[in-house]
């Protein structure tokens, strides 16, 4: 409240004031009315002056501070001190200045030598990425260096520091211009010029989207337009690079991507589900540009505002039409712009082109594509809002410290009224504290908030021991705690939160049996619990806490039959248990529970057809089956299920084309069951599915020639290109390929040694391309290349932790019946001793064991350890079974001789 | 938490210090204000060991600088001194309030061409004081009691007790206090709101 009061209004206000302050206090309300009651606006300047002095005195009589405000001078230098030194140098670039900072980093100005060029240089906190995030960053970088395009800065290089601290920054080209909305101001522009330089900057993210990167972060302080009117992109991908991966372990605790202001944000980044956000997200952020390009506003205000209001604001309010603060984009450019902004994904533009074409159109004065909706369906439902919203937890760092601050004040303000303190407090922590899950965001932010968060709910908690919702959200504070530690690999930490949690959850559901909310969050707990009992080796433990959940969330559903995100949970459920099953070798009960899941989620697809989360659930079950069913030796299911996967992950991708995740794990899929059909004598549907794949794994190959995943899918691709090659007889081709498959392989194991998979790869192409050889004639070549797998697999098995598929290839590779010239039997029989004593002993180990036996010359101890396991074994279990009779047979024919 | 200041300077006495060596006060002016903004400066970068700026010592260590320097050892007079002191609380206070607007500036990626971080790395200071308000406020205190509002500049940038300011400005101790209670009280209401 700020007024304005001349020199002779003060001298008044000022005397009455100090009159007022040398008597008694409950003097001073009349003694004020009866010396200025005839002004009344000086009376409340008097009266205002009265009670802000009252506020700033000590007991003593001693004023507390010069101003009267809280924070001394020292506070408010510390407020404006950079937090960050400015280093003369940051790896070889020198430093110039400091352009900005924030609580992600600093952004330097800084000169590179050679070329000789500015250069813009984002320098990360320390502690801002988790373990694991640094070393997805350490892998990722080539992508954004090879993103070309005149619209897009360009990231030059993603680099360490040299320090111990080894913290990354990026170098970005250094663009020297003003933000897109500050210049469209600067220079007056037409509507024409702004239209026209929005579709510069959609032709960038355009090309972005077509080499499979999103920007996620799209807003007006991200496009900088240089002096000659071009637009330039920033700060591409670097939102992907910090965001966390979906966790394995839990679907329903979702994951909060983001990273932008929320005023541009999608509703469903908003909401926060990773695998949810698509391109269609960054042609929502840019309608909200377009938005404000137009009218100068952004299309929801967030100044101001907490976090959950901007958010139900974003998810639920539309935005004033454009046409009405800018009365020349009435009509078909208010439409293109609310077509942008579409609040369902299904409405908008599904690509930045086609957003792109329909405002050239509206330049061009044609009709454009996007259609009004109908009127029975804007008078119709919404989506059903199937998630709690998630705040963006950056955003939330500083908002919610902003609005910390406000219930601080507030609270200091309303002295003693704790209700109204509460009562902000139930608001603010109900949504931030809704879906907390895993956090993204520095490390130190989220401690943060969580130290914040637990202090203030304790603290209430303490006064109201019988709240509920305190303690629902206690838990689930606990709950997120725990995550943190487990990053830190505090198990036992993360196992005593966790179970703590639980037992809070489990009092509450108690007391409210029906209420869905508590119970979902009791499964959740249920889950984490055995995740980390799970860590510590016991499964069967593990898998009683997963049934436990399975059986709470089945009664979740049918307590709310229409929410999507209990049965995500619920099927998810039957993947853990089918993954705890097998872990635990009893490979038929881990059958039964993934086609459970498989039929679960094919239900769920049934009502929610193109949803990317069930997809991809379904994808990640249908592999573990897989392996299950080779493990029971069902060679025709598992093949149907590689089938399977590769026509979901083409489904897949047709929602959700940018993940390169998908397309990796896609190629890997659709080679290996391309290889599976062939060498099932299904060389026509082999060279369809090959044939489909191929500009798949072209394009994600050239877009990253140097990376391990380019790697291992171009040897995969070898592989199977020999195998076909094999199958219709051309041998000296397929040994070509082979060749050039074990060359790569080579190469790679050189620069990760020790990587016991990549071993178990090159030995795995080294057979194939040694029995290739031998077909054509060569077979001294032939033996040597055996050979090098054999030693791969030796030098990356002689850890004590040695992978048991590893160690079983090697063992087989020892007695070979091919090459006999490289059996090693004592060596086989000692790793097939080895594996023995590792549990769980799987049938593989039991017949290499077998082999090896009979190998060393020890005949009896085999036949009869064969004929045991024979009688023992499960009569459904065929194809291991009919080769073991047979190799019984055998042997049995030749003892006879 | 006021600094000591030295009550009388004395004059130096050697003769070439008698001298009147040209130096005008504009001179003086703006050499003080080129000296607080470098110290200042390199506080708000980090760069000094000692880590939290006090503007008040600041001011004190370029007092007693400039105490030293031969050509100006001369010009302080009591009088003089509390020209200086005066001249430079306010220097302090227009050196922080520029800062303040540097980096807001900064942060919006506003007229200066800057590099944006996100708008949403805002750095959450301690202080609820935002000290553009605060000058603003002063501003418009200084239009209608010019004499408050050198009370509040004093006490606050310069960290002067009551005594001292009472002396810089040659008013009585009561004086001063009712100044000063008075406009904190103004103040407040105007920015705690």
């Amino acid at each position: 409240m700020t007024q304005q009061l001349n020199s002779e209004e003060w001298a008044v206000v000022k005397q009455v004031f100090l009159a007022a302050m040398s008597v008694e206090q409950g003097e001073r309300q009349r003694l004020v009315h009866e010396q200025c009651g005839q002004w009344p606006h000086l009376e409340v300047a008097v009266c205002t002056m009265i009670v802000n002095d009252s506020a700033t005195h000590r007991l003593d009589g001693e004023p507390s501070s010069i101003l009267g405000l809280p924070g001394s001078l020292a506070d408010v230098v510390d407020g404006l001190t950079d937090t960050f030194p400015l280093p003369a140098a940051i790896g070889s670039y020198r430093v110039i200045s400091m352009l900005g900072e924030g609580a992600f980093g600093a952004v330097y100005l800084g000169e590179q030598q050679r070329p000789a060029r500015k250069v813009a240089i984002k320098l990360l906190r320390p502690g801002l990425l988790s373990r694991s995030a640094a070393r997805r960053f350490a892998q990722e970088p080539e992508i954004m260096a090879r993103l070309q395009h005149p619209t897009i800065a360009r990231v030059l290089a993603v680099e360490n520091t040299s320090d111990s601290a080894g913290t990354p920054y990026f170098v970005l080209e250094f663009i020297d211009g003003l933000p897109l909305i500050e210049h469209a101001e600067s220079q007056s522009l037409s509507l024409k010029a702004r239209l026209e330089l929005f579709i510069e900057v959609c032709s960038g993210i355009q090309h972005a989207h077509s080499h499979g990167v999103m920007h996620r972060d799209i807003k007006p302080g991200n496009i900088l337009v240089t002096r000659d009117g071009h637009p330039k992109i920033l700060d591409f991908g670097v939102a992907r690079l910090l965001a966390s991966d979906i966790p394995a372990m839990t679907t329903a605790t979702a994951v909060s991507h983001l990273i932008g202001t929320l005023a541009y944000m999608s509703p469903e980044q908003a909401s926060g589900t990773a695998s949810d956000v698509d391109i269609r997200s960054d042609v929502y952020s840019l309608g909200a540009v377009l938005y404000e390009l137009l009218s100068g506003q952004p299309p929801h205000a967030t100044r101001g505002k907490l976090p959950h209001e901007c958010i139900r604001a974003l998810r639920e309010d539309a935005p004033r039409p454009v046409g009405q603060l800018r009365p020349e984009s009435r009509g078909d450019l208010e439409l293109v712009v609310q077509t942008a902004m579409a609040k369902e994904r299904a409405r908008r533009y599904s690509t930045v082109s086609e957003l792109a074409a329909d405002l050239r159109r509206v330049l061009g004065n044609e009709p454009i594509a996007a259609r009004r909706p109908s009127l029975t369906y804007q008078v119709g439902k919404l989506a059903a809002r199937h998630r709690p919203t998630v705040v963006a937890i950056l955003a939330a760092g500083v908002l919610l410290a902003g609005a910390f601050a406000w219930l601080a004040v507030s609270r200091a303000r309303e002295r003693d009224n704790y209700r109204a303190a509460r009562n902000a407090a139930d608001v603010l922590l109900n949504q931030v504290m809704t879906r907390l899950g895993p956090l993204s965001g520095t490390m130190e932010t989220r401690r943060q908030i969580i130290h914040e968060l637990r202090g203030l709910i304790e603290r209430f908690a303490a006064r109201d021991p019988a709240d509920n919702d305190l303690q629902f959200n206690l838990a689930r504070l606990r709950l997120a705690e725990s995550d943190i530690a487990l990053e830190h690999d505090a198990v036992s930490e993360a196992e005593s939160l966790r179970r703590n949690a639980h037992h809070i959850l489990s009092r509450l559901i108690a007391a409210q049996p029906d209420n869905v909310r508590w119970l979902s969050e009791w499964s959740i707990a249920a889950v984490k619990v055995g995740d980390v009992v799970k860590l510590r080796g016991q499964l069967a433990e593990a898998q009683s806490w997963y049934e436990q959940a399975l059986q709470n969330d089945e009664r979740c559903m049918s307590l709310a039959p229409s929410d999507i995100s209990l049965i995500d949970q619920y099927t998810w459920g039957f993947q853990r248990l089918g993954n705890i099953e097998a872990a635990q070798g009893n490979f038929r009960a881990a059958e039964a529970q993934l086609l459970r899941h498989r039929s679960a989620c094919n239900s769920l697809l049934a009502l929610a057809p193109d949803r990317p989360a069930t997809i991809y659930a379904l994808v990640s079950g249908i592999a573990e089956l897989l392996l299950v069913q080779a493990e029971l030796g069902q060679d025709q299911q598992a093949l149907q299920s590689r089938i399977e996967l590769v026509v979901l992950g083409e489904r897949l991708l047709a929602l959700s084309p940018l993940d390169r995740g998908y397309v990796r794990q896609h190629c890997m899929n659709t080679l290996t069951a391309v290889g599976a059909l062939a060498a099932a004598g299904r060389m026509q549907e082999a060279d369809a599915m090959h044939q489909r794949v191929g500009p798949i794994i072209d394009r994600f190959t050239k877009a990253d020639p140097e990376s391990s995943e380019t790697c291992v899918i171009l040897v995969a691709r070898h592989h199977v290109d020999g195998k076909l090659c094999a199958a219709k007889g051309d041998l000296s081709a397929a040994v070509v390929h082979h060749l050039q498959a074990v060359r790569l392989l080579e190469w790679r194991l050189q620069r990760t040694s020790g990587d016991q998979v990549l071993a178990r790869d090159m030995a795995t192409i080294c057979s194939r391309a040694a029995t290739a050889l031998a077909q054509t004639g060569q077979r001294t070549e032939a033996i040597t290349i055996y050979n090098k797998g054999v030693s791969a697999l030796r030098a990356a098995t002689a850890a004590p932790a040695a992978r048991q598929d590893a160690l079983l290839m090697l063992g087989y590779m020892l007695l070979s019946d091919e090459f006999p010239e490289t059996r090693q039997p004592a060596e086989a029989l000692a790793i097939s001793e080895r594996l023995g004593r590792a549990s769980p002993v799987t049938p593989a180990v039991l017949d290499l064991q077998v082999r090896a036996l009979h190998a060393t010359g020890r005949q009896s101890e085999a036949l009869a350890k064969l004929r045991a396991l024979i009688e023992a074994n499960d009569p459904l279990n065929n194809t291991r079974l009919t080769a073991w009779k047979a190799l019984l047979a055998s042997w049995a024919t030749h003892e006879n001789r | 938490m006021s600094t000591p200041i030295p009550d009388n300077p004395r004059p130096a006495e050697s003769a070439s210090t008698r001298e009147v060596c040209g130096t005008t006060d504009a001179e003086v002016v703006s050499s003080v204000y080129a000296q607080l903004r470098c110290l200042a400066a390199s506080y708000f970068r980090n760069e000094a060991n000692s880590h939290t700026l006090q503007p008040t010592a600041l001011v004190h260590e370029v007092f007693v600088k400039m105490a030293k320097e031969p050509s100006f050892g001369s010009r302080f007079s009591p009088e003089r001194q509390a020209q200086f002191l005066g001249m430079a609380a306010h220097a302090m206070r227009q050196i922080l309030v520029d800062h303040a607007r540097a980096k807001k500036a900064v942060k919006r990626g506003g007229n200066n061409r800057r590099f944006t971080i996100s708008d949403t790395d805002e750095v959450c200071g301690g202080s609820s004081i935002d000290v553009t308000d605060l000058h603003e406020g002063i501003e418009r205190l200084s239009s209608m009691d010019p004499r408050a509002a050198r009370v509040i500049e004093l006490r606050f940038f310069a960290g002067l007790s009551i005594a001292q300011t009472a002396g810089v400005l040659g008013v009585s101790d009561w004086t001063v206090e009712q100044d000063w209670r008075s406009a904190r009280a103004w103040l407040a209401s105007q920015l705690g709101g």
